[in-house]
């Protein structure tokens, strides 16, 4: 309570001290005695930022998105969200995973619901009713009692953002949310996550194994190189907002893409598994 | 209704098939009665001793019915007890497969002689025979979640309780109707064993499967075979109404229990 109103005053009185939203110091971890998969990774993340995690496979991304979850214990160092640990800030993030993860046996409506359900804190009128403005704000409206199968692969990843959205995080975390869908399909949830998150104002941190995504997406990236994974590159996304499509044929966007990609290029490549993987 | 229809024509024609070969094989062979008799004088003896055959229909449908609930609320309780932990399920399941590999003729001798003859022995034999694919279909339903499915739910702070009846509760059902269609069929064949062993042999309360014996020991074979398919039909109908439960459950959400679309 108290550090929370000292970020208050700090704030309103515009000190460079304040602290960040995020941060990450001198953190390891390592499954059991195995090879260390994250290695002296420091980073810090201010609230608003839409900050992704690109690198090969092996670098310890999704881990590094599992241990700000607080869903994987830490092996060494700290992660603090907005002053807490991770497992005390839950209430203020959401997991977006790579499939949709949803309920089959709950219609649209029901999966969206979950968060809030499982929180307990409201009455089923008002779950009802925030459920239903979540639906037409990702465009499901229409669906609302069709049950997953029913639905795209698009549409279950709409469901899955909505129901992440529906207990109002501060901090989105997305582990590779779009990587399975087709680029039209992909493209067009980025312009629209772009779009809610410019309506919430939250905080996000996104893995993905697309470089234009994540130029397209974010305001930092981060390149991480694997076996161990270290942080490489930390790249500033200067374009401003809000981004549409036609961002995609912008010069200094291609050529953004183009730099991201060699940074990739250039990392060390992992010694034994021979490389090429990724 | 169409679509019913044509899917009921093929098995319809191989009934049809195999009813007139069968009389073909006993006209042109031969083949006396109380060896193999003819379709018409099965459907005769049945007709003839009806309310006999009804009766001991009634007698196995209590017994494989009573059983198989029984198994139900055994199978569910320790399938429950056994989804706790990976140590509960190392320390437990050799001894649920116990319940798989013993013949149930072999224990049979044993209820006989702990619980005497008559409906509760014949009941305890289904429920033998029923327990293990519940048991076994259940927990794997129960401890089979997805590592994200638990995770959301752990980002969500869920309590255990919510754990298990949002999630795992709802995930092990179509294993569980799985477990429940197999040992719907079993259920009949439980029953008919117990009787064999353990049924009581007062005068009219023989279920089928000592109308069995019976019907063989007096070389009433046309009788025998009304009784064998009456067996059958039994254990259809037990399977068909599981089936109807199962889909009642899970069409809107489990492929399992989907009506085929298009082809």
């Amino acid at each position: 309570m108290n550090r929370n109103i000292q970020v208050e005053m700090t704030r309103e009185g515009g000190g460079a001290s304040r602290p960040p939203f995020l941060t990450v110091r001198a953190l390891h971890k390592r499954y059991g005695s195995g090879a260390p998969i994250l290695e002296d990774v420091t980073l810090e993340v201010e609230a608003g930022d839409f900050i992704s995690l690109i690198g090969p496979s092996g670098c310890g991304k999704s881990t590094l998105l599992k241990l700000v979850s607080g869903l994987t214990p830490i092996t060494q160092g700290t992660i603090t969200v907005d002053g807490m640990e991770p497992a005390n800030a839950r209430e203020i993030m959401s997991f977006i995973f790579q499939d949709a993860t949803l309920l089959p046996w709950r219609t649209v409506q029901g999966n969206v619901e979950l968060g809030l359900e499982l929180q307990g804190t409201i009455t089923f009128e008002q779950r009802r009713k925030k459920s239903t403005e979540l639906l037409a704000l990702v465009g499901l409206s229409d669906v609302a009692s069709r049950y997953p199968r029913q639905l795209s692969g698009g549409m279950r990843m709409r469901v899955s953002i909505a129901r992440a959205l529906a207990t109002r995080p501060r901090l989105l975390l997305m582990d590779e949310p779009f990587g399975a869908l087709d680029e039209m399909t992909r493209d067009r949830l980025n312009e629209e996550l772009l779009r809610l998150r410019a309506e919430q104002g939250w905080t996000a941190m996104f893995v993905t194994h697309s470089v234009a995504e994540a130029v397209f997406l974010s305001t930092r990236i981060v390149v991480l190189e694997a076996k161990p994974g270290r942080i490489r590159r930390d790249m500033a996304v200067p374009f401003p907002f809000p981004r549409t499509e036609s961002l995609r044929s912008d010069p200094a966007y291609l050529a953004l893409v183009g730099e991201v990609s060699q940074a990739l290029r250039e990392l060390k490549q992992p010694v034994k598994s021979g490389g090429g993987e990724g | 209704m169409k679509k019913f229809l044509g899917m009921a024509v093929w098995p319809a024609g191989v009934l049809v098939l195999v009813v007139g070969l069968w009389w073909g094989a006993t006209v042109a062979f031969g083949i006396p009665s109380y060896v193999l008799p003819d379709p018409w004088r099965v459907v005769e003896a049945g007709w003839d001793r009806k309310e006999s055959l009804l009766n001991a229909v009634k007698i196995s449908s209590v017994g494989a019915v009573g059983g198989f609930l029984l198994s139900v609320v055994v199978g569910v309780l320790v399938a429950l007890v056994l989804a706790q932990s990976p140590l509960v399920r190392r320390c437990l399941v050799p001894y649920t497969i116990l319940l798989q590999t013993v013949p149930v003729v072999a224990v049979a001798p044993l209820i006989l002689m702990w619980f005497g003859s008559g409906l509760r022995s014949v009941m305890l034999v289904v429920s033998i025979i029923c327990l293990f694919p519940i048991i076994a279909n259940t927990t794997q339903g129960l401890t089979s979640v997805d590592r994200n499915l638990r995770d959301l739910f752990r980002m969500s702070n869920a309590s255990r309780a919510q754990e298990f009846w949002k999630l795992r509760l709802p995930h092990a059902l179509p294993a569980f109707f799985t477990g429940l269609r197999i040992s719907s069929g079993l259920s009949v064949i439980g029953a008919f064993t117990g009787e064999w062993f353990a049924s009581s042999n007062a005068v009219g309360e023989g279920g089928l499967g000592y109308s069995i014996i019976y019907a063989n020991s007096q070389l009433q074979t046309d009788y025998l075979f009304a009784l064998v398919m009456a067996c059958a039909v039994l254990g259809t109908t037990f399977f068909l109404v599981v089936v109807t439960c199962e889909w009642f459950f899970l069409h809107h959400w489990h492929e399992s229990a989907m009506k085929p679309e298009g082809d």
